[in-house]
């Protein structure tokens, strides 16, 4: 596909969901680790927080200290904030709001949040498109790291769940053959392979709402696992019979759910030492379908 | 790689009316679209750049399904994206499956549908089970994009850029890269936002609208008007043939101010590294840029530190530059979709845009935007800036094509 390899050198994530089902280690941190600033924290909403907090862990964790680029995926953007600041219009007739909630209701808040706390002037870039803003993040950042002078870039993808949203999916009915899910996870992207190397990827591709076009065939047909998030794999075909996990049972149904599956994919291979090759299916309500495929590092 | 990317087709729809034709008539007659908002009731008193066509009326223009609801960015940027593919003779190629190109749509917005969520929300704050979900479609920011996709018929990669007020500079940056790597022949790209309720409240709670029309660059600036529309270009890899070329994507690149989330700094950091790195990549001259087309917003902040990055880069050299948003006001996302089909009609037709409403340089700057509309007989290459909250800087160059550099 591209010239240059790129690796996944560094993980982190937050899922409440996952945490709930009793899974350690994966639920919201004590944020005070990553935002100190008791005023900074206290005007962050729940995402602000999810988002930055993981991008920090995802930096630190591996003691990466130079990025070429923040890039983040979100379907919903932040929804706490602009709810608030719309209730804030209706409540006081347009006089005297406070702008704080406006501000942090742009999508590219956290990104630019992560930019802020870590000084980055390098590129920053946000998607909003739905069940693949995730995947788009990572297009952007694969095509960015084809560029001499790049060599790491953030990528993460994250949505929350906020009380107003989980009850109009629920009208829609969405909720009766899956549940609520929300999420932040984010990876360090590198052109670089290093001792730390998890995974490399293999290719990452969008599709049209009507599905995989005819006669479609995989970038790698050696699978050793499929993280699944649709309900019925249709015309993909593999070489191997790899395990079907359905991630979403896990991470719950949310637009950028595929970051917590190529999360779990690297935890599966930091685990599993007889999988070497998994892919990623997604299609969120009836957005896109996504196709990921990574490879165990020095494979 | 394709070392070239042409632009092939333009679009745009903007407060100077819809299509290319109305805008260049606009821009030439120094007449400004900026006028007290009619498109909805609110109490500020706001002057803004709305397009003078009701959705009912865009819906009819495009021969849409009259029972469903589109969001105003969906309706805008359906206009400019269209414009802009039957401009560059890609319409022609739909029956025959576009020849099995592989053609993209990059949009941006920053609002989405808020337009027609704001209204489902009046309802449902009194009774959650109330409010048409059928309103609530639109809301995403992807929706629209989806949207245009489906009208224009493109199946391709399709997805959806929101840095603020810079998204649509980014999206136009991500189809050159895509099509200098191979992933698309063609692109689609550009950028639509609608007014609505929801941004004249904030942009007004931040204390930045200006109640009259706003004077970029001028010394007496006291803020922005909002306005809407949309502007989108066709991207073509030179592998692919074409028959109207009107310039190459020669430079991008995009920063962050890294400074705070809504205000720029004081030395315009974000600012002076998106034009530097964007003059860098594209190899030229800082005396071969021949007009820039300023994100100039007639804040306060904005303005004096987009001015403080220019002369960091050009000293006393500064290209001619305007601020076109005193024709427009500030289309936010769609701001840089708008402003590079501005940008682009000056190059391919040699006109210097003038900046509205300046009379007095600002105090320690010494910067003096073009006045009045020039007339060029060559024009080699423009710049086009759009900078957003959160840092978000991205800068654009367009260079005149050359027939003879394609030749072998």
């Amino acid at each position: 596909m591209l010239d240059r390899k790129v690796y996944i050198n560094s993980i982190a994530g937050i899922s409440p969901s996952m945490a709930a089902k009793g899974f350690p280690d994966v639920g919201e941190p004590d944020y005070k680790e990553y935002v100190p600033d008791p005023g900074a924290r206290r005007r962050m909403s729940r995402i602000i927080r999810m988002g930055v907090a993981s991008a920090l862990m995802c930096l630190k964790d591996n003691h990466i200290n130079s990025l070429d680029g923040i890039i983040t995926g979100t379907g919903w953007g932040c929804l706490s904030d602009t709810e608030k600041f719309l209730n804030s219009i209706f409540e006081n007739s347009e006089r005297m709001l406070n702008p704080t909630s406006f501000i942090q209701s742009t999508s590219n808040t956290i990104g630019a949040q992560v930019a802020l706390l870590t000084g980055e002037k390098n590129y920053n870039n946000t998607f909003v498109h739905g069940g693949t803003s995730f995947e788009a993040a990572m297009i952007d950042a694969l095509l960015k790291l084809q560029e001499d002078s790049c060599d790491n870039i953030l990528v993460g993808g994250l949505d929350e769940m906020t009380p107003t949203k989980s009850h109009l999916l629920g009208r829609m009915g969405v909720w009766r053959h899956t549940s609520p899910g929300e999420g932040s996870h984010f990876f360090v992207l590198s052109s670089a392979k290093e001792m730390s190397s998890i995974a490399e990827i293999v290719s990452v591709e969008t599709f049209s709402s009507a599905g995989l076009p005819a006669g479609y065939k995989l970038e790698c047909t050696q699978i050793d696992r499929i993280l699944s998030g649709v309900d019925n794999l249709g015309e993909l075909t593999t070489d191997t019979k790899p395990q079907v996990v359905n991630f979403k049972e896990l991470c719950g149904e949310y637009p950028t759910s595929t970051a917590f599956a190529l999360w779990l994919a690297c935890d599966t291979f930091n685990k599993e030492h007889d999988i070497d090759r998994i892919l990623i299916v997604n299609k969120h309500l009836r957005d896109q379908l996504s196709l990921i495929i990574i490879k165990r590092a020095g494979l | 790689m394709n070392d070239e990317i042409l632009i092939t087709g333009i679009g745009v729809v903007t407060a100077l009316g819809i299509g290319v034709e109305s805008q260049i008539e606009g821009l030439k007659s120094e007449k400004s679209g900026i006028a007290p908002l009619s498109l909805f009731k609110t109490s500020h008193d706001a002057k803004v750049g709305e397009v003078k066509y009701s959705n009912d009326e865009i819906i009819e223009i495009l021969d849409l399904p009259k029972q469903k609801i589109f969001s105003r960015t969906t309706l805008l940027g359906l206009l400019a994206a269209k414009e802009a593919f039957d401009d560059s003779g890609l319409s022609g190629l739909k029956d025959n499956n576009y020849k099995g190109l592989k053609i993209g749509l990059i949009s941006a917005t920053s609002v989405g549908g808020m337009d027609v969520s704001e209204k489902f929300y009046k309802v449902f704050r009194d009774d959650t089970s109330k409010g048409r979900l059928r309103e609530l479609i639109g809301h995403d920011c992807g929706t629209s994009t989806q949207i245009i996709a489906d009208y224009l018929g493109i199946t391709g990669f399709v997805t959806t850029i929101s840095t603020a007020c810079s998204s649509a500079n980014n999206a136009i940056m991500l189809g050159a890269r895509m099509i200098k790597y191979g992933m698309l022949d063609i692109a689609v790209v550009g950028g639509t936002d609608a007014l609505c309720n929801f941004t004249i409240n904030g942009f007004s709670s931040l204390g930045i609208l200006d109640k009259e029309p706003c004077r970029p660059f001028d010394d007496s600036r006291a803020g922005l008007n909002l306005g809407e529309g949309a502007g989108f270009l066709v991207l073509q890899s030179s592998k692919t043939s074409t028959d109207k070329i009107y310039g190459v994507v020669s430079g991008y690149a995009n920063a962050n101010d890294a400074f705070h989330q809504t205000a720029s700094s004081a030395e315009g950091e974000g600012a002076y590294l998106a034009m530097k790195k964007a003059i860098t990549m594209s190899g030229l001259r800082n005396d071969q840029i021949d007009y820039i087309n300023v994100h100039g917003t007639g804040t306060p902040n904005n303005d004096a530190s987009e001015g403080a990055a220019l002369i960091r880069i050009f000293g006393k050299e500064v290209p001619p530059f305007s601020s076109t948003k005193g024709y427009t006001g500030h289309t936010l996302g769609a701001a840089g979709g708008v402003e590079s089909v501005f940008s682009i009609l000056s190059l391919y037709y040699g006109y210097i845009w003038p900046n509205l409403n300046f009379t007095t340089p600002m105090e320690g700057l010494g910067l003096t935007p073009e006045t009045s509309c020039l007339k060029r007989e060559k024009m080699r290459s423009v710049i086009t800036n759009s900078f957003g909250f959160g840092g978000n800087c991205t800068s654009l160059i367009f260079s005149s094509y050359n027939r003879k550099s394609n030749v072998g």
